[in-house]
């Protein structure tokens, strides 16, 4: 299961993240530990070398072999152990890719068995609970190599010719799609990466495993977002949404439609959103090419959510927004072009040049151009103001340059909108200037008025004669 | 039908119009050499000031009313206080020749090299968004402009040189302007990399100091900044204010913007070069009338008498006005319908046609995020809802690529599980990441 929460079994529980750094070797990490005692693998003839009519009993002498499992922690213990298991592992996947008529009946459990067997693991507690991905090196499972060779039989299995689904649903239960799902949370990409593909080839074999795995999914989702907010396969798994939603038929479900506002609208206010940002992306963007009337619930959805604090997110956001724009259709784009660009303002005038340089990067599109253009009435109003202003107060030369290609598109586009709106700034801003010296006028004259109030209370005092001196 | 009482003398003056009026300070020889008593063809009071169901188009001729309009009326408009802008205007008029561009561009280049009218323009609308940007007044631009007509019109350009030429031209001009009072010192060391002219600062100054010898600006400008359209306008507008109708010429005026004001429209009109090849005071007139007739039309109902005898007041100073400045007929409806045209393409609030090629830089970090959907490595094969998926269509077995020759570009990185079992120590596990688990 998925580590969570902080480390209490530390020598040093408030120590530095530096110190906790110092080790510089490449970590790994296990929760297999050696056995009671040494294992010695009997060496077994080569499937090659025996005839067919044994290979089949020997193909599952070898797959129990397989279940022995060594300590990777250590790396003296068992050498031997490991080799033997090793060579056996790599001849399987051999022997699973080139040999025909290798998958009978009695194989599926026992493959499975032996998958199980080595797979299905706790996972290890995060060594770095602060572990950042831009800056750590994850921390890998130490027993791979082993395991890769796992993951690759798995995935020959799955992917022969000889695989038959309807005997495979059998032994490829929810019990065993739920395990899978599990490891998920990995630490070591590779592992993550095989997973990935593993459990696509078994969403698109098995159908009746489907919604089942659609519904794990969700919740792996929604206890990430709202209760852990960790959880390393997100990316993986959206991944394999991607080509899911790519293949939803039309119309699309309700069910669906419901995981679009429910789960992957949400999935943007986590903190860690850089992880996953690309596929995440995609999904969204499969989702509205599916279905266009979806945008205004999804754009809602990202303005709702929209980084406040945070401007690496929120470039991130302004990246998403262009692929949305990119295959909006116009009569989508006419019902929220609006709060849309009231959004798109407020970044052009960010002071983070990140974000305003992103923002005002969507100039150089000519798609989104010609739907602004076409709209031009609408949305010249909204950002005009924040481009002008930026114009004359931004710090950054970038930003200045692309503040003035901003604004010269928007004059060739519409001359006299233009010429009327630079009309009507100068006009607020002469009006604003005049109310503040208006104001300062006032504070200026009710400071007198106290000075003055103030000044003939004392007069008023001097004035009268000292009724009491006391003595 | 009476026809119009003009003299031989008369016509011949307006043929030639370039020599200066004596206009004489009493009122009555004004209005004589204005030849209010007599109209000839095409002038303004063809244009449709008045609405066919009022009074005056009763008349069926509205030259025969103008014929008719009291001369009385008429010279007590010319008050005293006009009098110093008169003077002006026709020390312009005089003036004016040495400043009109005459120039004449070709619309569509037979070679590349050659500047088109579409290029001139293009030039100007850059100028007019500098101006913006810099907050600077209107002098600026038109002298700008000016400047840079005259300057094609007297020398051979290559189109690689239009930009450097413009906006030289702009910067000659903001310090001309400044010299005169008519703008704040504006600091300018960013006008090379903002105008994204492909020149550096001293390319401009160089092409800044020739034009000033080409077009001996310095010793021009001993006396003023060149005479445009826009100093005419002012003339213009000033005389009308001054005049007893300036209330109900502000309230025409208003009436017929529409939004931009005349200044705006006049800007407008001096960047087409359509206009480039009439006198200033002819552009600045024609506007007037247009937004005057626009205002009129505005103003509504006609039924009003006492209204229609002011508006047709305003008619006749403006008819005035155009005798002072010797304009004849025939250019003044020449450019009328250059002018109509420009400003039509503006009402309608479409595409401008030359378009500016802008750079668009960006800082390295958001060069590299651009696009957050380019990052992903190969997707996987979609997977249709209601069929199974099959394999076949799945992994390329395309043999032993190793890591190195399969990525052609940085972005791509396909995920690369070898195929061959034997090599699968060789996988390169963190090519298949996204980049950010190994930034630099």
């Amino acid at each position: 299961m998925s580590a969570s929460g902080a480390f209490v079994d530390r020598i040093d529980p408030w120590g530095s993240k530096a110190s906790l750094k110092k080790k510089k070797k490449k970590s790994q990490g296990s929760s297999r530990y050696r056995n009671a005692g040494e294992m010695e693998l009997q060496a077994l003839p080569y499937l090659k070398d025996v005839p067919s009519t044994e290979q089949e009993e020997l193909f599952i002498r070898k797959l129990r072999q397989c279940c022995v499992a060594f300590d990777f922690m250590d790396p003296v213990t068992d050498l031997k152990g490991k080799e033997v298991k090793r060579n056996t592992l790599s001849e399987l996947v051999d022997y699973i890719t080139s040999g025909r008529g290798v998958l009978t009946d009695p194989v599926y459990p026992e493959i499975i068995k032996m998958i199980s067997a080595n797979l299905f693991r706790t996972l290890p507690p995060s060594e770095n609970p602060d572990f950042d991905p831009e800056e750590d090196d994850p921390t890998l499972e130490a027993s791979w190599p082993h395991l890769q060779f796992v993951y690759e039989f798995f995935l020959r299995f799955l992917e022969s010719t000889d695989f038959q689904p309807a005997i495979g649903k059998k032994v490829i239960d929810q019990k065993f799609v739920l395990q899978l799902l599990d490891l998920f949370d990995s630490e070591d990409p590779r592992e993550r990466d095989f997973l990935k593909t593993v459990l696509h080839r078994i969403y698109g074999k098995f159908l009746g495993l489907r919604a089942f795995i659609r519904k794990q999914i969700n919740n792996i989702f929604l206890r990430f977002v709202y209760e852990t907010e960790h959880f390393n396969g997100v990316g993986e798994l959206l991944e394999i949404l991607g080509s899911i939603i790519n293949g939803f038929a039309l119309p699309l479900k309700a069910e669906h439609k419901q995981f679009l506002v429910k789960v992957l609208i949400p999935l943007h206010k986590v903190k860690c959103l850089g992880l996953y940002h690309a596929q995440l992306a995609y999904c969204v963007v499969q989702f509205l090419e599916k279905d266009p009337t979806l945008t205004e619930p999804v754009i809602q959805g990202l303005l709702k959510y929209w980084p406040k604090t945070c401007s690496q997110k929120e470039v991130m956001f302004l990246g998403e927004i262009e692929e949305i724009l990119d295959v909006i259709e116009p009569t989508q784009f006419v019902k929220i072009q609006e709060p849309l660009f009231r959004q798109i303002s407020r970044c052009v005038a960010s002071h983070h040049f990140q974000v305003a340089e992103r923002a005002l990067y969507f100039w150089n599109n000519e798609y989104i151009m010609s739907l602004i253009e076409e709209n031009n009435q609408v949305i010249m109003p909204i950002v005009f103001p924040s481009l002008y202003r930026m114009s004359k107060e931004h710090w950054n030369q970038t930003i200045i340059a692309l503040l003035y290609n901003a604004l010269k598109s928007f004059m060739e586009m519409n001359s006299k909108l233009f010429d009327e709106l630079t009309t009507a700034y100068k006009a607020e801003r002469q009006r604003e200037v005049k109310r503040k010296k208006e104001r300062e006028e006032l504070w200026q004259r009710l400071s007198e008025l106290e000075v003055n109030s103030q000044s003939n209370k004392e007069q008023q005092l001097n004035n009268k004669e000292p009724q009491l001196i006391f003595k | 039908m009476v026809k119009p009482r003009v003299s031989r003398q008369a016509r011949r003056r307006h043929r030639g119009g370039k020599k200066v009026v004596e206009v004489e300070v009493k009122g009555l020889n004004m209005a004589h050499s204005c030849g209010v008593t007599g109209v000839s063809e095409g002038d303004i009071s063809r244009m449709d000031f008045v609405q066919p169901n009022s009074i005056p188009a009763q008349t069926q001729d509205f030259t025969q009313f103008v014929d008719t309009f009291d001369i009385a009326t008429m010279e007590q408009n010319l008050s005293e206080a006009m009098l110093p802008a008169l003077k002006q205007l026709e020390e312009a008029i005089a003036m004016e020749d040495q400043f009109v561009a005459n120039l004449q561009l070709p619309s569509s280049g037979n070679d590349k090299n050659c500047i088109t009218d579409g290029i001139r323009d293009g030039s100007a609308h850059v100028l007019r968004c500098l101006k913006v940007w810099y907050d600077l007044p209107s002098d600026v631009l038109f002298t700008a402009i000016n400047y840079m007509d005259r300057f094609l019109s007297k020398m051979k350009i290559q189109a690689k040189h239009m930009a450097c030429v413009s906006v030289s031209s702009f910067s000659l001009a903001v310090q001309q302007v400044a010299l005169h009072g008519g703008c704040p010192e504006t600091d300018l060391r960013d006008l090379a990399l903002i105008s994204q002219s492909k020149c550096t600062s001293g390319d401009l100054q160089r092409m800044e100091s020739i034009i000033a010898l080409k077009l001996d600006v310095n010793r021009v400008s001993a006396s003023g900044l060149p005479a445009t359209p826009l100093s005419f306008l002012r003339l213009y507008h000033s005389l009308f204010l001054s005049s007893d109708m300036g209330v109900l010429f502000q309230k025409t005026l208003a009436a017929g913007a529409q939004g931009p004001d005349i200044w705006q429209r006049l800007e407008i009109v001096v960047c087409d070069s359509k206009c480039s090849v009439f006198r200033p005071s002819v552009i600045a007139l024609v506007l007037l009338c247009t937004q005057l007739q626009a205002g009129v039309e505005a103003l509504g109902d006609q039924a009003d008498p006492a209204l229609c005898a002011q508006l047709v007041q305003l008619v006749s100073f403006a008819v005035c006005l155009q005798k002072v400045s010797q304009i004849s007929a025939a250019s003044f409806s020449i450019c009328l319908e250059a002018v109509n045209e420009v400003m039509s393409k503006y009402n309608a609030q479409a595409q401008m046609p030359h378009r500016q090629r802008l750079v668009w830089k960006l800082s390295h970090r958001t060069r590299r995020l651009l696009r957050p959907i380019d990052r992903l490595a190969a997707q996987l094969p979609t997977i249709e809802e209601h069929k199974q998926f099959t394999v076949s269509e799945s992994r390329p077995r395309s043999g032993s690529v190793s890591s190195e020759e399969s990525s052609e570009s940085e972005k791509e990185e396909p995920c690369n599980r070898k195929v061959s079992g034997d090599k699968a120590e060789q996988m390169h596990w963190y090519k298949i990441q996204p980049p950010m688990y190994h930034e630099e």
